[in-house]
Formats: structure tokens, sequence, C-alpha cells
């Protein structure tokens, strides 16, 4: 932490006390409206049916938790904000220790992933159909329910068109409605052009994809297909140019994780992480997968022979992995390195 | 009954309410205490105790916006107060101006919509007509009968057009083109 040779008691106070709405534009309401309900009814139904673990599940979070890992110095590097001049504070040792452990529950806090799920259905709902009204009307009518107690969810938004046919709203009239009466942070009416495909190509060949992917949590909803969209396109350029340690530290790691591990693609990001020397992680990662296909060959055979750590990479390499040599090489390479340390 | 000192008119009472309501004027001071006492406060309860009397809540469109842009608030105010003036709550908001998707946007706080409902408010006809439009009430039926007007007119009219043009094309009928030459001149 003090790698700069800057006094210890100094380092910490000098990147801290952003103000979490600076941080991440609109995090104030995020998860408060629903969301948890969804997925924790989502993770209940997969609990009693025991056939697919959910994102939301204990286990699976956990896994993905420790995989995340805890760089504070990531977490809490310089963002872009009002200029202040640092403040330093001169503490003991314990004082350190107790700021050090609140910046590590504040770093948890702020590395909380957000959810999962899938595409949402679209609504074609009909309440009444009065045709006299054919013709009057030009141009159609948008009711919605601005009560403030309602959850936006079960929000009441219903269109009158001029066939005179009344509907419920659509997903992105919904989205466009909420926003007009309830706007909230860091959304607009329009999406930003960043979100097109031409435009995210450039974005990531800058490296900037944790900046995407947070503009996108605040600007959609997490069930809506631009969503949905620009998340796979990111994990996929991640994937394809192996930057994961981009995300590694941000709250968008367990969801690329989870994505890659359900498409089977997790050869690349075990290269990397054996190449850092992560052989936790590795092992979890492992965990994480054969929990999601309990059905292939190197599950059985886990479960047969119980293996750990490096055996275990082994027997998932053998088995599961396409990029046998390239797995082979870095082991080896981690393991000389291992042996020279422990030599020395 | 004791003789009462006359009553000033009435913003003289009110500039007295501000100063010193307590002063007595050269014109009340022939007047012993209890009848004087009595007398102001009669004088100025009147004024303090503003209430409508027989009025009404109405539910009703407050017109704000600017030159060539109305926008209306839908506001449950007292039915004598001015149409843009104190109201008591605003209830939701319509704007009559479509916007880049060809839509009338019209905000309605229905909770508070049905508690103003639930003491007596009135709704005045336009506010009906678009709740009636949103499927909160049933649709007025002017609404109805103005589209079924609408109708009956348009229909009207396309008949007269259609009529309009129908004899000409009868009597051209019988020509066609071998004997077009027969046909005279000022038809052609």
């Amino acid at each position: 932490m003090a790698g700069f040779g800057a006094p210890r008691w100094r380092f910490l106070w000098r990147c801290a006390a952003s103000p979490l709405a600076l941080r991440r534009p609109g995090r104030a309401l995020l998860w408060s409206r629903g969301y948890g309900q969804d997925a924790g009814s989502e993770a209940n139904k997969k609990k009693s049916d025991v056939t697919k673990p959910c994102f939301m599940d204990e286990l699976v979070q956990s896994l993905l938790s420790k995989m995340t890992g805890l760089d504070l110095q990531k977490v809490f590097r310089p963002i872009k904000q009002e200029l202040k001049p640092p403040t330093y504070k001169l503490m003991t040792e314990k004082q350190l220790a107790e700021a050090t452990r609140k910046a590590i529950e504040e770093a948890k806090e702020l590395l909380k992933m957000p959810p999962v799920l899938s595409e949402r259905e679209p609504i074609d709902d009909v309440l009444a159909e009065d045709r006299i009204l054919e013709g009057t009307e030009t141009i159609k009518y948008v009711f919605t329910d601005t009560t403030y107690s309602t959850p936006h969810r079960e929000r009441f938004i219903v269109v009158r068109e001029p066939s005179g046919v009344l509907r419920k709203a659509s997903w992105e009239e919904r989205d466009r409605m909420i926003q007009v009466y309830f706007p909230r942070e860091g959304r607009k009416l329009v999406p930003p052009p960043i979100f097109k495909d031409e435009n995210l190509k450039t974005v990531f060949r800058e490296d900037r994809h944790e900046e995407v992917l947070n503009l996108c949590i605040a600007q959609f909803e997490p069930d809506s297909a631009d969503y949905i969209r620009v998340h796979h396109q990111t994990y996929e350029d991640i994937d394809k140019h192996a930057k994961y340690d981009l995300l590694r530290s941000t709250r968008h790691f367990g969801g690329m994780v989870w994505y890659l591990v359900n498409r089977k693609k997790t050869d690349g990001l075990l290269i990397d992480m054996i190449q850092r020397n992560l052989i936790d992680d590795a092992t979890c990662l492992i965990n994480l997968y054969h929990m999601l296909h309990p059905d292939c060959q190197s599950a059985k055979e886990v479960k047969e022979e119980d293996a750990y750590g490096v055996d275990l990479i082994k027997v998932f390499m053998k088995t599961e992995s396409k990029k046998v040599g390239y797995i082979e090489l870095a082991l080896q390479a981690y393991q000389e390195a291992l042996a020279s340390s422990a030599a020395l | 009954m004791n003789a009462c000192p006359p009553s000033p008119p009435r913003h003289v009472l009110w500039g007295r309410l501000f100063l010193n309501p307590f002063a007595v004027s050269s014109r009340n001071r022939g007047f012993p205490e209890e009848v004087l006492a009595r007398v102001i406060m009669v004088h100025l309860a009147h004024l303090l105790m503003k209430n409508y009397h027989g009025g009404h809540v109405a539910i009703r469109l407050a017109l704000g916006g600017c030159a060539n842009r109305p926008f209306f608030r839908i506001v449950a105010a007292h039915n004598k107060r001015a149409r843009d003036g104190k109201y008591l709550e605003q209830v939701g908001c319509y704007d009559p101006l479509p916007n880049s998707h060809n839509e009338k946007l019209v905000g309605l706080n229905i909770e508070r919509i049905k508690h103003w409902i639930g003491c007596g408010a009135h709704v005045t006809k336009p506010v009906e007509k678009l709740l009636g439009l949103s499927g909160f009430f049933p649709l007025h039926p002017m609404t109805i009968t103005n589209a079924e007007r609408l109708r009956k007119r348009r229909a009207l009219k396309a008949e007269t057009a259609s009529e309009e043009e129908t004899p000409e094309r009868h009597f051209l009928q019988h020509f066609n083109r071998e004997n077009s030459n027969q046909i005279p001149l000022f038809f052609q």
C-alpha cells in the first residue's frame, strides 16, 4: 500500500472521501426499487428446482467476489471531480488500521454487483377498444400515474392511440415517461450515441470498458435489451483481447465471469489468472464452472478424485479447455517461478 | 340596545389591523369599553375568516407556459379562485403540444385525485374528458358525441363529393373512343 515511500498515514486519506453521488452516477436510488425482489424470487425458484445456480446465490456471489479481488488503490483511485486540495491526517497505527477497515467496508459496498437478468418480455396488453374514437385525433395520448409511492415497475402507463385503442405502454415508452416525471441522475431521455455499435468499438480501442459499463448501468434498466447487448459486447471484446485486468476489482468483474462461464469461454481468463499468480482465483473459477455445468467431464472426475489447487487446474485443462497448450505453458512458467522463489 | 359607533370602511380597518388594532379613534371615544371591544372584534372577524360561502373544490386545468406555448397543470382548487391563482394541490399536468414522438403527455396523481374526489371535489369537463380517455373514468359522452358528429360530417362530405362526380361520369360513359368525335365540344 505504501509503495511510493510516502508516509503511511498520509497515503490513505489522499484520495478518499469522494461523495458517492459523484463517483457512481445514479447510485442513490439504484437498487432500492425492486431488483432485489426480482432476483430474490428467481433465486428462491432456482433453489427449489436445484437445477441451475442463479447469479444471486450466496455461494456464487462469494466465489465471484473472491475473484473480483479488493484492490483499494484501484477502487479509490482519483476520478474526475471538483478539484480540491488533498487532506492529510496524522494517525496512529491503530487509527490507520481502523481507517483501512472502514475503507474496505466502503469498497465492498462499491463493489456490489449489478443484477444479471434475462431480457424482458415485450408488453402488448390492450385495456379497451373504443373504435368510435377512430379518426378524431391524429396524436396519441400517454397517461402516466405519477403517484409518488408506487414502485416504478408497478406504475400504470397507458397509451390512447388515434385508432381509439387503449393499450399499456411498451417498455421503451415506460422508461421514457418515468425519466420525464421522476428523473434519475445520470440518465438521459435519449440514450447517448456512445451505445451505438460503431462508437462502442472506438471506446474499446481506448480501453475504457469500465466507463462504458458504468454509463450503461446509469442509463438502462438491467433487463432491457440495450443493457444486455452493451454488456455482452463489452465482455466479448475483453475476452477477445484478454483485457481482463481492466475490470478486476470493479463491480463488473462478477458479471463478466458469469457470462464467460455460462458460455464456456473460460480459457483466456484462466491463463490470465495463472500468469498473475492468482491460483486461488483460478480454483474459484473452476469450482464455479463445475457448479454451473455439473454434467461436464471434469466435474465428474473432480468428484471422484477430489483434487485441489494446481491438480484441479490440470484436470480441468485436460478435459474441458480448448487452449490446452497455452494453459500448460502458463502452468509450467508458474511452477518454475514458484520453484525458483522457494529455492531462494 | 346600546348605541354602537359606526363602522369605518374596509380598507381603513385593514390598515388599523396592522398598525394598532387596539387604538381607540376619535369616533369611538364616547362609547363604553365593552361595546367597543365587541364591535372591533366583529368588524375584524369577517375579514380574517375569508371562507367562500357555498363554494366547492374543483379539479380543473390551470394554464401556464409562455406565448404560443400553453401548458396545463391539473389542479385541485377552490371553485371561486382565479384560474391560475392559489390552489390547494397540484394533482397532474397536461402538455397540449405533441412531442418529438408524436405524443401528448398527461401525468395524473391518481391517489390524490381519488382523495379529492372522495372529499367531494367537482371535476370540470376538460379534465373529465382527459380522465375518460385515460381509462380512469368511463369515456365522456361528449367525446363520443363529437366523434359521431365528426364521422357523420365526413360521411356526408364524402357522399356529396362522390355525387358531384358521378353525373358527369354517367353522361360521358355513352361516348367511347370510336365515337368520341361525336361528343359535343363543350363537354370535352
